[in-house]
């Protein structure tokens, strides 16, 4: 029936019918004029970039031989999302959400559509096209605050995320301890002290260490507390036996002494 | 004329749920006019893998329970259960979080899995198909658009837990107990909160506010000076309270102290000591009988001096 009307369209169905979820001012086309998108290319977005700011919108599409990559950016950055899929042929989810990711790999955002509406990107030529945030602004209401408050998470010296729960393990020579609560913080104390054993400890994984068997006593009796042991002939209160022990130039020469009876 | 609201609108679609032809037939489109779900630190939900959908909706006496479901692995077995009065008013919302996902002991988590909001319609027709007790399953039919789907994973850090690999041990050559692979020995678990890094032994903190940036580095006396209790404990520290040195040793890693080892013989010292045998006695180290000295009186023992 011509110019019939849905009263009530599908989600889906109504949204490709309008630029949403670009702002209804958006012009959709490129900075070089060359590309430009349908109105129907996405149909719902939702962003939660991590430290995002206001008026986000697609700043640049690179488009590869395998791959299509969309960026995302603010006022203040252009570059804060971004996601990929492959061209040829067009895979997206069955879901049709295409997963935004920020420069650590942390969730940012969902954008809506489906493999027939990304069919469009496969005819852009190669290459990088970048937009101006009056060209491809998205509407407010996708953008959820997501402020950088409290610790968001830990980098370490190569740039590797940690987020969620961070064990901080202390190894060679180094320990770390909680040490209880003081005014009410936390207090996590460092110590560096060496590892006593360090060279079984830098040795055993290469099975290069081989254990040392110290003498702590001989026949059961141990040094005095200056480590020495001392041989005696006998008891220090006898004097009649045979067998002197004497130290000369720094050899324990054991003699027998006395005469010979004939 | 005023034109519908989004209310109004998501009677007659199957907003906030994905389109797919003959759904309406399970369940009146009028029960839910919107839905949004916010998946937690734990969830491990990744929106081109994982979906929501409304499992099922129950009628139990007076009430209706709609169960939402996920096969995100951190929520899959915890639903969020919406309930409604059978003759609740339209538009009425409930806003539900899930239990925390323990994943296992070490599991540091405190918040809801997921939680998410729910608001029926009129549940009019919804009562014409369940008049009495029962339960209509939708399986798959109702999944959540997923730009109503919030993910917190990786959003940021909640606690700290910190440990020290276990300590190499001294063990005797004769001992053929393996050390195995090393462990992580706990300190403390899932610390939360303000935190403060303290400057122990040799340790030094350097805090760069302008590059959010924390650096902890080792240097000689730097920290807590070196004190008494450390040089008694052969420098070492009880990775906790409680830790003890192994039988038959004062020290954490085992062991002997150096005053219980044999280092001299008669005040000679080693590394090398001779004993010697003198007049009628004979000290002998023989290859028969290794790591023995045999003292004996010579065969022509008290031969001399005669």
């Amino acid at each position: 029936m011509s110019g019939a009307r849905i009263l009530f369209p599908d989600f889906r169905d109504e949204q490709s019918a309008s630029k949403y979820p670009f702002i209804d001012s958006a012009t959709l086309t490129s900075e070089d004029g060359a590309v430009t998108f349908e109105p129907d290319t996405f149909i719902d977005a939702s962003f939660y970039a991590i430290n995002s700011g206001a008026h986000i919108y697609v700043s640049s599409v690179i488009v590869g031989a395998q791959k299509i990559t969309l960026v995302i950016g603010d006022e203040d950055n252009d570059n804060i999302a971004s996601t990929s899929f492959e061209p040829n042929p067009v895979r997206s989810p069955e879901n049709g959400a295409l997963n935004l990711v920020d420069g650590y790999g942390r969730p940012a955002g969902t954008l809506v559509t489906n493999e027939e509406n990304l069919v469009l990107f496969a005819g852009w030529p190669v290459g990088t096209y970048r937009f101006t945030q009056e060209a491809t602004e998205f509407v407010a209401t996708t953008s959820i605050p997501a402020q950088e408050s409290g610790v968001r998470g830990v980098l370490t010296g190569d740039d590797r995320l940690t987020t969620g729960d961070l064990w901080l393990i202390g190894d060679a020579g180094v320990v770390i301890r909680h040490e209880g609560e003081e005014n009410g913080k936390q207090i996590v104390r460092v110590d560096v002290v060496g590892v006593p054993l360090f060279n079984r400890f830098l040795c055993t994984p290469f099975e290069r260490f081989t254990p040392k068997n110290f003498v702590k006593t001989i026949n059961n009796c141990p040094p005095d507390e200056y480590g020495n042991f001392t041989l005696t002939a006998t008891n220090f209160e006898v004097d009649d036996t045979v067998l002197r022990i004497t130290n000369k130039d720094g050899i324990i020469f054991i003699d027998a002494i006395g005469r010979k009876v004939v | 004329m005023p034109r519908p609201g989004f209310y109004n609108d998501n009677e007659y679609r199957a907003y906030p749920f994905i389109f797919k032809p003959g759904q309406a037939n399970l369940l009146p489109y009028t029960a839910v006019v919107d839905c949004g779900v916010i998946m937690g630190l734990d969830s491990e939900f990744d929106v081109s893998q994982h979906v929501v959908w409304l499992n099922s909706v129950r009628r139990i006496g007076n009430s209706f329970k709609f169960d939402l479901q996920t096969n995100a692995p951190g929520a899959e077995n915890l639903p969020l259960v919406f309930s409604r009065a059978i003759d609740a008013e339209e538009w009425q919302s409930e806003y539900i979080e899930s239990a925390p996902y323990v994943k296992d002991a070490n599991s540091c988590a405190v918040e809801p899995a997921w939680s998410g909001f729910l608001v029926t319609g009129p549940l009019n027709e919804l009562l014409e198909l369940l008049p009495q007790d029962g339960e209509i399953s939708l399986e798959e039919n109702f999944v959540l658009e997923p730009a109503r789907i919030q993910s917190l994973v990786k959003s940021y850090l909640r606690s700290i837990t910190v440990g020290n690999m276990s300590r190499p041990m001294a063990r005797s050559a004769c001992d053929n107990t393996n050390d195995g692979a090393r462990a992580v020995i706990i300190n403390a678990r899932c610390i939360a909160g303000d935190i403060r890094f303290k400057e122990g032994y040799n340790a030094q903190i350097n805090q760069l506010n302008s590059a959010n940036e924390i650096n902890i580095t080792a240097a000689t006396d730097a920290g807590q000076r070196p004190d008494g209790d450390l040089c008694e404990n052969g420098s070492e520290i009880p990775f906790y309270p409680d830790e003890i040195p192994p039988a038959g040793s004062q020290f954490l890693s085992g062991g002997p102290a150096c005053d219980e080892l044999v280092s001299s013989i008669n005040g000679v010292q080693g590394p090398e000591i001779t004993i010697a045998g003198g007049t009628g006695v004979v000290v002998r180290a023989d290859a028969e009988t290794p790591n023995t000295i045999t003292i004996a009186l010579s065969e022509n023992n008290i031969s001399g001096n005669c």
